[in-house]
């Protein structure tokens, strides 16, 4: 056997194994790392050369904003900024068909510009609109679809702590990444829209009408212009600063942080308490990404050292296949692993096999990176096994059967596969803005 | 010695929640400073790394004694109890071994780059050695940390959700 196929079926092999086991993520890799490294990098120096490595690969400046972005989803959600703004969304929205749904997408759609967390996304959605839906009578596939669809879309909007990990990770710009991904978010936001409305207008008793508390206009408009429009000034400072070139997508991030304690402060909003729950919950989720990013390095260098990369892009691009069959069958791979696997993993296994015949067939880097960046939020909820279909079962006040989450997530899930199709076959969709900015 | 233990843990994740904060300060400081054309700060991408990589390995035993590290748990749900509680105990005992591995030779590169006085030249030089502690100071930990796990579990398997600190506040 060539040793590159022993290498790839050795890594592979390994890596799958301890992961359906139930071995951590970082533990799993880091144990291939071990025997990889061992067999291929030359044992005892290529043990000292992992440990070594560990530095250079999660100690990136690139990196930072990953942490910085959820940092700034936690002091929106810790400060109660974030419930008020959806609240002031929910007074705004009167007299349209379905409209708590409505209130779901829009305001999660505002919460994705200013979290880098789709599970932060999904969490304050339906901890505060799902059972106000319930009580409404509103049918499942009308409350607990749109909350789990918009969830996904944090991934998409900046800013986006996953899409500055698949841009470092895939050595794509994280700026032109970051901006080229709103269309496609935005997209989908609209298309949840218009089926919600669609659906109501022609089944009224899936989210049957009813009369709100009595309110003057400036009652319903005033706090959109309090809870909403300052908010926005934060993803201004964001995506303006990355659009104008003022600052590196790492710089932005901190001044989004620093804009966010500016409008708590305003907002009077910011206590101790809040600060260390923000920065307890963003030390979890950011040092769990980044042990993971330490094995990474290790990882690409063995299928690299064995010759696995080389000989699967050579393999590849010799076969008479066309750029555009590649990349569906590399999605189509995306997909199949999301439905078992989380989106580290995912992006952590591909890559390094990806990356190089994405730039062997001479297809731009970052629409790939946004058909990926949309592959990964279409896993968030594939059954049986997407993240935020059992972040729903476990923010909901009462207990859900799986089979009702998966059968309305379906519509939407449909709705995010025809964006990935028209970014497939239309790449001008995505790759107009950052163009624009240049 | 369980209190001295834990308190080790949570001062290591204090440090590393202090190193997000000095992340958000210095990076967002410099950014201010060149907006508005006031120079910048030296050292401040150099040190932003070596505070991103401290705060990740500082923050691994914490987050392992609550239980959160990401893992896929396809297979683990459909076991039983009893099944699913010796299964975690495999996945400590290779997360024991993993760590205990990459521990020896994490060692032997502090003591190389300590014994050997290397440096690392950047904006600000500093010894190498300062920036190789935290490896084997966190494996070394995880190392107690998986070993008291499976003690616990072997100890009680079925209640070792209770045991290995998934509820505790720490």
């Amino acid at each position: 056997m060539p040793e590159w196929i022993f290498a790839i079926s050795l890594m592979f092999g390994s890596v799958m194994i301890l992961l359906v086991l139930g071995v951590p993520v970082v533990f799993s890799f880091l144990t291939v790392n071990i025997i990889g490294a061992l067999i291929f990098l030359g044992g005892e120096m290529g043990l000292t050369q992992m440990v070594r490595s560990m530095r250079s690969t999660a100690g990136q400046y690139s990196l930072v904003p990953i942490p910085l972005f959820v940092l700034m989803g936690e002091i929106m959600l810790q400060t109660g900024m974030a419930q008020k703004s959806i609240d002031a969304i929910d007074r705004l929205i009167s007299k349209v068909p379905g409209r708590l749904s409505i209130v779901a997408v829009l305001g999660g759609t505002v919460f994705s510009s200013l979290s880098g967390s789709t599970l932060a996304n999904a969490a304050v959605l339906g901890r505060t609109l799902f059972p106000q839906m319930r009580d409404r009578g509103y049918s499942s596939s009308i409350s607990i679809g749109p909350i789990l669809a918009v969830g996904g879309i944090a991934m998409l909007i900046p800013p986006s702590g996953l899409g500055v990990l698949l841009g470092s990770l895939a050595r794509i710009s994280i700026n032109d990444l970051l901006i080229a991904a709103i269309v496609p978010g935005v997209l989908m936001a609209v298309l949840f829209l218009a089926y919600i409305i669609l659906r109501c207008l022609i089944n009224p008793e899936i989210a049957p009408a009813y009369d709100g508390p009595v309110m003057t206009l400036s009652e319903r408009i005033l706090p959109i212009f309090t809870h909403v429009v300052p908010l926005m000034g934060v993803f201004v400072v964001v995506v303006g600063s990355m659009f104008t070139g003022i600052a590196t997508p790492t710089e932005s991030a901190a001044l989004g942080v620093l804009a966010t304690l500016v409008a708590a402060a305003a907002y009077r909003a910011l206590s101790i308490k809040a600060m260390i729950l923000s920065v307890r919950e963003t030390l979890k989720f950011s040092a769990m990404i980044l042990l993971i990013i330490c094995t990474s390095g290790t990882f690409s260098q063995i299928l690299a050292f064995s010759g696995a990369t080389q000989e699967m892009s050579s393999i590849v691009t010799s076969a008479n296949v066309s750029s555009t069959m590649l990349v569906i069958f590399m999605l189509a791979i995306l997909i199949f692993l999301g439905c078992f696997m989380d989106q580290v993993s995912m992006m952590m296994l591909t890559l390094p096999i990806f990356m190089p015949i994405v730039i062997t067939i001479g297809v731009d880097p970052i629409w790939f990176g946004v058909l990926m960046l949309i592959a990964l939020e279409i896993s968030l909820t594939t059954p049986p096994f997407g993240l935020l279909l059992f972040l729903m079962q476990s923010v909901a006040d009462r207990p859900l059967a799986m089979k009702t989450i998966y059968r309305a997530v379906t519509p939407f899930l449909l709705l995010e596969f025809a964006v990935l199709a028209l970014i497939l076959f239309l790449p001008g969709t995505v790759s107009w803005l950052p163009d624009l900015i240049r | 010695m369980g209190r001295i233990y834990r308190g080790i843990l949570l001062s290591l994740a204090i440090v590393a929640g202090l190193l997000l904060v000095f992340l958000v300060v210095v990076i967002g400081a410099e950014a201010l400073l060149r907006l508005f054309d006031l120079g910048s700060i030296r050292g401040s991408v150099q040190f932003s790394e070596y505070a991103i990589f401290s705060l990740a390995m500082l923050a691994a035993p914490w987050l392992l004694y609550h239980d959160g590290h990401l893992r896929v748990t396809i297979m683990l749900d459909a076991l039983s109890e009893r099944a699913r509680a010796k299964v975690l105990i495999l996945t400590d005992i290779i997360g024991l071994a993993a760590s205990a591995v990459a521990l020896r030779y994490a060692f032997g590169v502090f003591l190389q780059s300590y014994q050997g006085g290397r440096f690392l030249f950047d904006d600000v030089v500093v010894r190498e050695w300062l920036l190789q502690w935290q490896v084997p100071l966190a494996l070394a930990l995880l190392v107690i940390e998986f070993i008291r796990r499976i003690w616990l579990a072997l100890g009680l398997p079925a209640r070792r959700v209770d045991l290995t600190g998934v509820q505790d506040n720490a």
